[in-house]
């Protein structure tokens, strides 16, 4: 079951599927852009719409009202990338491989895919390589250079900004803005031309045709609906401006800033405020530890942030997950995943105590490493 | 024959005089165009011919009239301006004489 979205093309309503309009949305942005500089642009965007609303036609009947994505794909191939002003073409087909203005790429923390900080994902997002590879890689490092690659980590949470709009996703992966936002900014201008299309015109269309009344019917149903998607929306943007209440943020400030204090005193002094470690725990994994409490500590307050950040800033996946315009964090979630990492914790201090390998492990890292690779060659 | 990418050049020099030709039969609509390129060398997609048609009808080589349809919404029929016309004339003409050229120095 996929979600259907009406259109407006040259005065006449169609529906598509939500990933067909968005192909389709895509390629007049992009015509758009290409023929920017041609006088007659908004001529040859109306011919083009055209064009397409007698292809739709073909492919609709009484008992097919919806367009589908893998045929808008295919009205797509078959009109053909868009050429600019024809002076300009000269230089062969260059110009038909373009894509759309490409975001300058910048590394953010990505907290979607995030396990601590979302430094992996970023990177990941940064290098287009999978997350999975650049983890490995990090802990490994860690591994190898006796816990001091983790201070890079942790800087780099520190510093480093959450790609927490829209815009910063698409430049997290380095994509063409539109690409990412298409989305958010296409249900905005969907919203206005919408109201364009009023049951007035609508009723002109119909004319005195009773054969379409059911389909008349059907429709004034699903605008009554996006009607009131739209009004939860806009009550929910209300809502998160009122959210941004300062107090958890001065309390995650104030935390955050503790944490930083713990971890310097830890590593210069190797005690946490004055006090020692217990006795054989090395100082890196006393970093750990308390990178991951901290995690754990400030997750249900990321939640409460969350609950209220994800519709100034949808991203496809929280779209995709939602499959609707009033997606929300469950407030749970993020309790859910402290008591998750807490629960790692605990489960790790347990092995420790009670699991030799794993007491070696902390203690002799890179020992335990070699004699584990060399467990794999012999395999 | 081989379609080399060398040829795309002369294809898309030739593409304006190939729709002139096609518009100088009368009133044709835009997918009538399309229908005449479709199995000649200058096939050619709406991406592309709309942009031309706009640039041609600018330089007013061309002119369209709205005609109502029994489908849909009214269409666009384009018909040659007499500017159009001289060109397209002019364009058969250098067209004659380059052939001719290329003959002579293949002797």
């Amino acid at each position: 079951m996929n979600k259907v979205i009406t259109i407006n093309l040259n005065g006449r309503a169609y529906q598509l599927e939500e990933a067909g309009y968005e192909a389709l949305r895509a390629y007049l942005d992009d015509a758009s852009a290409r023929l920017a500089e041609d006088p007659g642009k908004t001529e040859i965007v109306a011919d083009l719409e055209q064009a397409i609303a007698e292809k739709c036609d073909k492919l609709l009947t009484p008992f097919k009202t919806v367009v589908n994505t893998d045929e808008i794909k295919k009205i797509i191939d078959e009109m053909g990338p868009v050429q600019g002003d024809a002076k300009e073409t000269s230089d062969g087909g260059k110009r038909e491989h373009q894509s759309g203005p490409r975001a300058p790429k910048r590394f953010f923390l990505i907290r979607e895919d995030a396990v601590f900080a979302g430094v992996c994902a970023g990177l990941a997002a940064y290098f287009d390589i999978d997350v999975t590879i650049v983890r490995v890689a990090f802990v490994a490092l860690t591994v190898f250079t006796g816990g001091a690659w983790l201070l890079l980590y942790i800087g780099l949470a520190v510093l480093v900004p959450y790609a927490d709009t829209a815009e910063a996703m698409a430049q997290a992966h380095g994509e063409p803005f539109n690409a990412e936002a298409l989305v958010q900014r296409a249900k905005e201008r969907w919203g206005e031309s919408y109201e364009r299309v009023t049951g007035n015109k609508w009723d002109d269309l119909v004319g005195g045709m009773e054969s379409k009344h059911a389909q008349h019917v059907k429709w004034r149903e699903m605008k009554r609906q996006q009607k009131r998607q739209w009004k939860q929306q806009w009550k929910y943007r209300g809502q998160h401006m009122y959210h941004h209440n300062p107090i958890i943020g001065l309390l995650k400030a104030a935390l955050s800033l503790m944490w930083i204090l713990a971890e310097i005193s830890l590593i210069s002094t190797g005690m946490i405020f004055g006090w020692p470690l217990p006795a054989g725990i090395p100082i890196w994994v006393a970093v750990i530890a308390l990178f991951i409490v901290f995690q754990a500590v400030i997750g249900p307050m990321r939640a409460a942030k969350y609950s209220s950040w994800d519709l100034s800033a949808p991203h496809a996946q929280a779209w995709q997950a939602g499959g609707g315009y009033n997606y929300v964090y469950n407030e749970w979630d993020g309790l859910v995943d402290g008591l998750t990492v807490l629960f790692l914790v605990i489960a790790f201090g347990w092995a420790y105590l009670h699991v030799p390998q794993v007491y070696e492990f902390v203690h002799h890292p890179i020992v335990t490493t070699q004699q584990f690779i060399g467990w794999l060659k012999s395999l | 024959m081989e379609k080399t990418e060398s040829f795309e050049a002369i294809r898309r020099g030739l593409l304006e005089f190939s729709v002139l030709t096609v518009i100088s039969h009368g009133d044709v609509y835009s997918a009538d165009i399309l229908g005449a390129l479709e199995n000649t060398e200058f096939k050619t997609q709406e991406g592309t011919l709309y942009p031309l048609l706009s640039k041609l009808r600018r330089e007013s080589l061309l002119d369209y009239s709205w005609k109502e349809s029994e489908t849909g919404p009214p269409r666009k029929y384009y018909s040659l301006t007499d500017k159009g016309k001289d060109r397209l004339s002019d364009l058969k003409k250098y067209w004659e004489e380059i052939t001719k050229t290329i003959k002579n120095l293949a002797k």
